[in-house]
């Protein structure tokens, strides 16, 4: 059962590799693309004042009206 | 030699422009310089002697004529090799590079040539400014020079190594998530990441476009300024460069800090990630100095640090991960493992992660603002952690991402990481100050003040033993 789940999550990790084209990557280095896989990088926590609508351009001012 | 190595940028200034100070010799007690402490440092890919001495024969010539430039005329300065230079390679410090060859100048090489100053090489740097210290690549590493044994920071390490061992007055790093003041806090220099958009990054080659910035990392706060001056400013070359000139730095440079507000985001050190006890203490110390000289002091409140660096974070990966993606697919053995692994870290980011970071920034961005509604700048801890051993890769994964400068890159001011003292192993210790957008002025006026109080930047790293054996013939 534990030798399946393996080969099972193997094969995932194989096919995400292949699909992003880093099938020479995953056999150089398959901690590495196995430690990108689980890791994921996502965002742990938001403001409350995050919406799904939250406008994503940045501006860099002094202040409120000041044009960069 | 020794006492021409640690003139700073200022001092020279003053000298070459009364013609008290010659730039050919100033230039040629430098190289000599370098070539005595490389063998242990490794500060420098390239040396360019012979660039360096025509320039330098030029800047005298011309300011024998009377036409003096200005503070960088005849100033020996070197680069991050990250910074295009025509005719040379732009390694990135990568075997992936060796080969390369820039058809033109960076534009912030081209403001210094404008200005008449003198490259004396490039420096080395984690290789593209993502990997970390490691011992895998086709050049030595750059080291501690308070310690060879330990890292220097990174990514800008040759700057950081430079400058603290008087090998150049002015060096030029980049910095996406503190690679320009993580160099500067394990070397006990004064390393700025101005804001983003006031110094053009057109033939620099990115890490990530939106966190980019290109800084000067120098041994005091006014040479900073000098320096930073001589680069900054609008650039048609640089998309993303702000249409506006920067304020004269200098004028205010040493009016105190008396009266100013100065908020301390201490909960990024206290609550949300332990640190050292010596950097805390370090950081400490410079609170109180700041009292004693007439700051307002009072805390500052911002999100968790987890979520400005989760922020950065996702930004930083997902682009870097595009710039290297073929690479990484066709060729990933040419990478360091250690790049290889950080590259890889972008391959699985889903799309919308990365927009929801560019959201959550715009309200970053908004609060950082607000927070310096009510305080004219901000301090915090720069490192978490003294650095550790340079071979030591456990201990590097263990402590190299545990930092407070990513929130600056994120929110996009202005920071500067200052000397705060020295642990009891006699290595630096380091604090941030950081400003409102394009407001760098106010920013390296507490520091200078701070600085000079404190006395921190006239104590110089002792040269290793095997650095003070002869240099070799030229």
């Amino acid at each position: 059962m534990a030798n399946d789940a393996t080969a099972e999550i193997d094969e995932k990790v194989r096919v995400l590799a292949e699909v992003r084209g880093l099938g020479r990557a995953l056999a150089l280095a398959p901690d590495s693309v196995v430690g990108a896989i689980e890791r994921g990088r996502r965002i742990g926590s938001f403001p409350a004042s995050f919406t799904q609508v939250t406008e994503p351009a940045v501006r860099f001012a002094a202040a409120p009206g000041d044009d960069a | 030699m020794s006492d021409l190595a640690y003139l700073t940028l200022a001092e020279a200034a003053r000298l070459i422009a009364a013609r008290k100070l010659s730039p050919l010799e100033y230039t040629e007690a430098l190289l000599d310089r370098i070539a005595a402490l490389e063998p242990v440092y490794h500060a420098f890919i390239a040396v360019t002697a012979d660039i360096a001495r025509a320039e330098a024969k030029a800047a005298e010539a011309e300011i024998a004529r009377g036409n003096y430039r200005g503070p960088m005329h005849g100033m020996p300065y070197a680069l991050k090799d990250i910074f295009d230079v025509a005719g040379m390679a732009t390694t990135c410090h990568s075997k992936l590079r060796m080969h390369h060859r820039a058809g033109t100048d960076a534009s912030v090489v081209r403001r210094l040539r404008a200005a008449g100053a003198v490259l004396l090489g490039k420096l080395a740097l984690h290789e593209f400014a993502n990997g970390g210290p490691t011992l895998e690549l086709p050049w030595p590493a750059a080291r501690n020079p308070w310690n060879p044994d330990l890292h220097p920071g990174g990514s800008s390490s040759g700057s950081g190594t430079a400058s603290a061992l008087g090998m150049a007055p002015a060096t030029l790093g980049t910095d996406t998530g503190g690679s320009v003041r993580n160099p500067a806090t394990c070397c006990g220099v004064i390393g700025m990441k101005p804001t983003y958009g006031a110094v053009s990054r057109a033939g620099v080659f990115p890490l990530a476009f939106s966190l980019d910035h290109v800084g000067p990392i120098t041994r005091t706060v006014e040479d900073n300024a000098i320096l930073f001056e001589a680069i900054a400013g609008h650039d048609p070359a640089d998309p993303a460069s702000a249409r506006r000139s920067h304020a004269d730095c200098r004028q205010s440079l040493k009016a105190g800090v008396k009266g100013l507000r100065v908020g301390v985001i201490a909960h990024f050190y206290e609550e949300d990630l332990a640190a050292d006890p010596e950097m805390v203490a370090g950081i400490e110390g410079a609170i109180l100095l700041l009292k004693q000289l007439g700051a307002d002091v009072k805390p500052v409140r911002l999100s968790p640090l987890s979520r400005w660096m989760d922020c950065g974070r996702v930004i930083h990966y997902a682009e870097a991960y595009a710039i290297h993606e073929r690479d990484l697919q066709e060729r990933p053995q040419d990478f360091a493992p250690i790049t290889l692994r950080r590259l890889l870290g972008g391959a699985f980011i889903p799309a919308s992660e990365y927009v929801k970071a560019q959201q959550l920034r715009t309200l970053l961005v908004e609060e950082y603002r607000a927070a310096l509604a009510d305080v004219d700048v901000l301090i915090t801890l720069s490192s978490y952690d003294l650095p550790c051993r340079i071979d030591d890769d456990a201990a590097i994964a263990r402590t190299y991402e545990r930092q407070c400068r990513m929130p600056f890159n994120v929110a996009g001011g202005p920071a500067i990481a200052v000397p705060t003292g020295f642990s009891k192993s006699g290595i630096p210790l380091a604090m941030q100050i950081a400003g409102r957008a394009f407001d760098e002025a106010t920013v390296y006026r507490v520091a200078w003040a701070y600085c000079d109080a404190a006395g921190w930047t006239e104590r110089h790293p002792p040269i290793a033993q095997a650095a003070r054996q002869p240099a070799p013939a030229k």
